[in-house]
């Protein structure tokens, strides 16, 4: 047996019993007790080569853990260091002193000189625990280290290096050269208090409206000096520090659409912030990010957890990445680099990389050594199944039991009736993972009821480089600005964000062929086989002048959504987005660039508008730069490396047909909006409204035709008519109610002929009116944004099919588009826009059918609205179709009384058993369904954070003191519940029924007078 | 912040063991061998960090700061383009968008000599601006990943000013890959007159700049 283990278990073995490892490990460790402790023998013929100490966490395996929950906890956690990567080597629990059993630890990193541990802990205030003078517990996360400088292994010293009580502190790491620490936070130092809502602070919630977003701090060697670097709408995870010195981390993108953890990088000071890898490959959730040995094989490789983004136990398949080549898979830096590559799995035994049955088991937090092994400690886990209450192996699983679980197509009452069920805790222990033989040993075993996760090799590494902050410019820094310059929107990459296929027929004035001008790249580096001719472009003798579709860009910012509040999800609306703010426009240069102030520390967008004011395209990510910072972007998706397509001779050239008195006061390099806003500094605000005059065609020449000048105003128009009369929106926030609703009631034309109403008042077809719908909104919001049941043609009954084990009703599309597919403009795909403009844009087919033109006896709709209503009606459609983009307005309350002890107590596990099944989960955790294809039918995401799930679950309270009226009992209360199901005939949550009176008595709880 | 030692203290996973004794044993018989629990096995490489040495200003002010400001030629395909960092937008420090690098261009050159140029007055100066923002750019010794190097050269990076060297036997990427591989000595600040020899001679006011 000792052979057995010195040579480590092939894959193959592991694949034939996942379960003997588990015997295995258990041998190894009573072994090594044995060989340690009581008998004294020598025992290392049971060590592996180059074994160094390690340390790991110990946590209960009733820990729901998931990318989108950074805080999830339970009793029974502590830090564990084990002498030796041995199964044999003695272990110790340095942190029980501090838990004292009912507390929880996680994050352990070490030090650069292999002397110290940073770590993140959790233990109760009830705890008796002191450090020095001072109660060790807060009842929250705190960041501690663990020194070993003297006292070795186990007689180090410990010190708390952050106290907070009411936020979380996680996931710390070392800074270089004693700089401090990086780690991820909800404390959101800085965000909280610059909100977009004039004079509001909260602390935000991430884009499921669940948890307080976790973003990345850093800290001086002391705990102090504490300062937010990242301002992302959901959560910043598992930071560390490359040899480069950039901070690497994993990033929960989650803009609409969007859904899934990439892998960003910034420096220590939160500048150059951008996407390393996983942002457009093939998987979800990448994360727990670390650079491979910089001297080993697999150097400019980051080793990853790919999983799902709910469900897995943060486990997955282990990818080595090869960042340093690729900046996403089949995405080469430059032509020298093969097409194909990027990430691999590098298991010789492929692991499930969604939710489900993982038949070859689970990896969790790999930590690649760099001792020129190329090895991996990784948590493991076998594949495991409760076969009539009994832990079997996946590998005894019959190919019915088998069929039968990877069903997905099974309703909840099925999946808990099975005799078999997926439902074993995540038991995870430490291997060591070779990838050349593909052995995996066994090296720590967790005790029955825990898991063990998060090991690093306590050994000394080569300290990265150490990073000066960025010089920023203190005038801008002090006005809280920064300033950001795209050299053209048309360098774009191969996802075509930019491209031609983004535009319509419509879009090409009289005599363009094309809106965007092609050329071969010069530069042989070049991945691109086309791109934008942008010397044709900026020329105004050339065609291709007046046919570039780009003329503004629109800068909007998060809105993030608040905490401690009630009903917002449904002030929100039937929508893939949160909630955003415009903060105004800019104009795009005829070369494609622009160049602007904005905002610092603040979460932005940027959407380049044609001359009508409707997105080409939607930014479905965030971006940031800190106060003074100067960033330049090559493009729109431009590709993330190699030159910009607006640079050297593209950018100097200078076609005759400019003024001369901008041609001449052009400098080498210089963008046409680098030389427009040095010659006219005001030029870098961004303005409210779209207004753009040529400034570059010397007309005076033959042939040469100025671009028209565009302004489009709320109010203050050149004609009058183009003003709204209706409510503008206030700093940017728009709210249907408010501002959108009006148009479709004001009075137009003779007598009210003309107004909205007057026709569209049928619900069998378009209802605009202003009466109050089922949901407490308007009419008009939910005809617009909920597609109409279709039916089938032999039945007359709606059609509907089943989803994650769940009915649902098939609906056809909605005249407004709030889904941004393929990050196109969501007003150009939209019925609603193509009507009120009279043009054909990007709808689609099926939009077309279900929303014909009007009848030929109807008012030309493209003359119905002026220029303002317009604009304002594409600017709503545009950032998403909210309800309210004002938190603030429209039904959403300060929590009052809502106890979360109580909700943890009593609905919380209602919730798990009843909701939470397979209904209410994250979209992105089946790799089978594309992220975001059922989000409308499920906004109301569970995942099995205790504090997730109640936030989320506030968001569908509206009135505390009418229990029954709420979304959280009236839907589940009402058969069919979801709409689509099928001969159901008693409620999921039936009216009286036990767990409906608990959830009910909770909510009451929060009425002032019940 | 308080600390605490846990001296004696050390927890022990419930196997009856007096600390000293687990601690002795295991460190005998698990393999790891030596007094220090925490020394690293033989095979471990633990190479010495390189975090807070710096680069030469000497050499910086007399040899990279001119490239900076240079109209620099680059011919790619047979089109001749002229290219600037500090100018047209990019690097400038006043309205350059450029990322990290800031380039304040008329900073005058300091006599590095004068005893009068202190430490603390030469990092007060528009000249030093200038070299902490270009060595925040630099990994010391690796000119792979020092963006001062492959910015210009477009090496697996983006580079909104594009190709601005054709290769690396470009004259001012020599120049720039020697002062990234000659640091200062460990210990030694970026004044270190140990860096002088960087020139030819050895005089930071008469030398030319070595590249090799």
């Amino acid at each position: 047996m000792n052979e057995q283990i010195t040579r480590g278990i092939s894959m193959n073995t592991r694949t034939r019993s996942n379960t003997r490892l588990i015997a295995l490990a258990a041998f190894a460790l009573n072994l090594g007790l044995a060989g340690c402790g009581n008998s004294g023998s020598d025992s290392t013929s049971v060590t592996v080569a180059g074994d160094v100490p390690i340390a790991y966490v110990k946590r209960s395996n009733t820990i729901t853990m998931n990318p989108t929950d950074g805080t999830s906890t339970a009793p029974g956690g502590d830090l564990m260091i084990r002498e030796k990567s041995s199964a044999s080597a003695p272990e110790h629990n340095v942190t029980a002193q501090f838990t004292q059993g009912v507390g929880d630890a996680s994050d352990p990193e070490v030090s650069y000189d292999g002397k110290k541990i940073v770590f993140s802990m959790r233990c109760p205030t009830s705890n008796t625990s002191k450090i020095g003078d001072v109660a060790a517990c807060t009842g929250a996360w705190n960041i501690w280290e663990y020194d070993m400088t003297v006292g070795g292994l186990t007689g180090g010293t410990f010190r708390r290096l952050t106290g907070a009580s009411d936020s979380d502190d996680v996931d710390p790491a070392y800074l270089p050269a004693g700089r401090g620490f990086v780690f991820s936070s909800n404390r959101q130092t800085k965000s909280k208090s610059l909100q977009a809502v004039p004079g509001q602070t909260y602390y935000a919630l991430d884009e499921y409206e669940r948890e307080r977003v976790l973003n990345l701090h850093t800290m001086d060697n002391t705990g102090a000096k504490i300062e937010q670097i990242s301002f992302n709408q959901s959560h910043d995870r598992n930071p560390v520090v490359r040899p480069n010195g950039d901070i690497m981390f994993s990033r929960w993108e989650h803009v609409g659409p969007r859904n899934r953890f990439a892998i960003f990088r910034t420096k220590p000071d939160g500048t150059d912030m951008f996407v390393l890898y996983g942002a457009q490959s093939p998987g979800n959730s990448f994360l727990h990010p670390r650079d491979m040995d910089p001297a080993g094989k697999y150097k400019g490789f980051v080793s990853s957890d790919l999983m799902s983004l709910s469900r897995t136990q943060e486990g997955g398949a282990l990818m080595f990445i090869d960042a340093a080549r690729y900046s996403e898979n089949n995405t080469p830096a430059n032509t020298t680099v093969p097409a194909q590559g990027g990430q691999t799995e590098v298991t010789d035994k492929a692991l499930n990389q969604g939710r489900g049955l993982s038949m070859f088991g689970r990896i969790t937090t790999p930590f690649p050594l760099w001792d020129g092994s190329n090895r991996v400690l990784l948590g493991y886990r076998p594949c495991e199944v409760t076969r009539n209450g009994v832990v079997v192996a996946c590998a005894t699983l019959t190919p019915e039991e088998l069929a039968l679980l990877n069903d997905e197509n099974r309703t909840d009452a099925e999946i808990a009736a099975g005799a078999v069920q997926d439902n074993v805790p995540a038991s995870y222990a430490i291997y060591m993972y070779d990838p050349g033989p593909q052995t995996w040993l066994i090296v720590a075993a967790p005790p029955v009821g825990f898991m063990y996760t998060d090991p690093i090799a306590i050994q000394a590494r080569t300290e990265p480089n150490a990073i000066d902050p960025t010089a920023i410019d203190p005038a801008l820094a002090a006005k809280g600005m920064a300033l950001i310059e795209v050299r053209s929107v048309y360098d774009t990459d191969g996802l075509e964000r930019m491209g031609e296929t983004m535009l319509a027929p419509v879009d090409l004035p009289a005599g363009c062929t094309a809106g965007i001008a092609q050329t071969t790249p010069t530069d042989t580096m070049d991945t691109r086989a086309k791109v934008a001719d942008l010397v044709r472009m900026k020329d105004p003798a050339d065609t291709a002048y007046g046919c570039a579709p780009a003329r503004f860009v629109r800068a909007t910012r998060a809105v993030a959504p608040p905490s401690s509040t009630m009903g917002l999800r449904s002030a929100i609306g039937e929508t893939e987005f949160e909630q955003v703010q415009i903060l105004g426009y800019a104009p795009v240069e005829p070369d494609g660039s622009f160049k602007l102030q904005v905002p610092a520390d603040v979460p932005l967008a940027f959407s380049i508008v044609d001359a009508k004011g409707r997105g080409i395209q939607t930014h479905l990510n965030w971006i940031q730069v800190r106060p003074g910072e100067r960033r330049t972007c090559d493009g729109c998706h431009s590709p993330r490396r190699g030159g910009a397509l607006n640079s050297g001779a593209v950018v100097n050239a200078l076609p005759s047909a400019l003024l001369p008195s901008m041609s001449g006061a052009h400098q080498s390099g210089e963008t046409m909006a680098a030389l427009r806003t040095r010659l006219d500094p005001t030029a870098l605000n961004l303005r409210p409204d779209m207004s753009y005059t040529d400034i570059w065609a010397d007309t005076s020449k033959t042939g040469v035709k100025a671009l028209a000048s565009i302004s489009v105003k709320y109010t203050g128009n050149a004609i009058a008519a183009d003003d709204l009369v209706t409510a503008a929106p206030v700093n940017g926030l728009i709210n249907y109610p408010d501002h959108i609703q009006p148009l479709w009631t004001r009075a137009r034309g003779t007598a009210g002929a003309n107004t909205c109403t007057t026709c569209h008042a049928d619900t069998k077809k378009l209802d605009l009116r202003a009466t109050i719908a089922g949901t407490g909104r308007v009419t008009s919001y939910e005809e617009l944004l909920v597609g109409d049941p279709v039916i089938d043609a032999a039945t007359g009954l709606p059609v509907t099919r089943i989803r994650e084990g769940v009915p649902e009703i098939v609906r056809g599309a909605a005249l407004v588009e709030t889904m941004a597919g393929n990050a196109a403009g969501m007003a150009r795909s939209s019925r609603l826009a193509e009507i009120m403009f009279g043009e054909t844009l990007k709808a689609g087919a099926e939009a077309t059918i279900t929303h014909p033109n009007p009848p030929s006896t109807a008012p030309n709709h493209a003359l119905m609205l002026n220029a303002a209503e317009k604009r304002l009606i594409t600017e709503w459609m545009d950032l998403g179709g909210q309800y309210y983009n004002n938190p603030f307005d429209g039904g959403v309350k300060a929590l009052v009384g809502l106890s979360q002890a109580t909700f943890t107590a009593q609905v919380f596990p209602i919730l798990r058993s009843t909701c939470a099944a397979s209904c209410h989960q994250a979209i992105g955790s089946d790799k089978t369904t594309p992220a975001g294809t059922a989000f409308r039918q499920n906004r109301f995401v569970l995942t099995g954070s205790p504090e997730g799930d109640y936030n989320v679950t506030l968001s569908m309270i509206s009135d505390t003191c009418k229990p029954a009226s709420n979304y959280l009992l009236s839907r589940p209360s009402t058969v069919p519940h979801p709409a689509g199901a099928i001969g159901q005939t008693t409620a999921v949550l039936p009216v009286g029924s036990a767990k409906y009176t608990a959830i009910a008595n909770w909510i009451s709880g929060g009425c002032p007078s019940p | 912040m308080t600390t605490v030692h846990r001296g004696g203290q050390s927890q022990r996973t419930g196997r009856g063991l007096g600390a000293s004794c687990l601690l002795a044993l295991g460190l005998a018989a698990c393999g790891g061998g030596g007094t220090n629990p925490i020394g690293n096995p033989p095979e471990v490489s633990n190479p010495v960090g390189v975090a807070g040495q710096k680069l030469s200003f000497a050499y910086f002010q007399k040899c990279i700061n001119p490239i900076f400001l240079a109209q620099l030629q680059i011919n790619i395909g047979g089109t001749v383009s002229t290219n600037t960092c500090a100018g047209s937008g990019c690097h400038d420090n006043t309205t350059g968008t450029g990322g990290a690098l800031r380039v304040v261009a008329n900073a005058q050159p300091l006599d590095v000599t004068d005893p009068a140029n202190t430490p603390d007055t030469i990092r007060a100066t528009d000249m030093y601006k200038n070299f902490y923002s270009a060595q925040g750019s630099v990994v010391i010794g690796s000119t792979t990943q020092s963006r001062l190097l492959a910015k210009p050269l477009v090496q697996g990076v983006l580079h909104g000013g594009g190709l601005i060297f054709a290769n690396d036997q470009d004259p001012n990427a020599k120049l720039i890959e020697y002062w990234i591989t000659h640091p200062s000595p460990n210990g030694q600040d970026e004044f270190s007159t140990a860096t002088y020899a960087m020139f030819t001679p050895a005089d930071p006011k008469t030398g030319t700049c070595n590249t090799q």
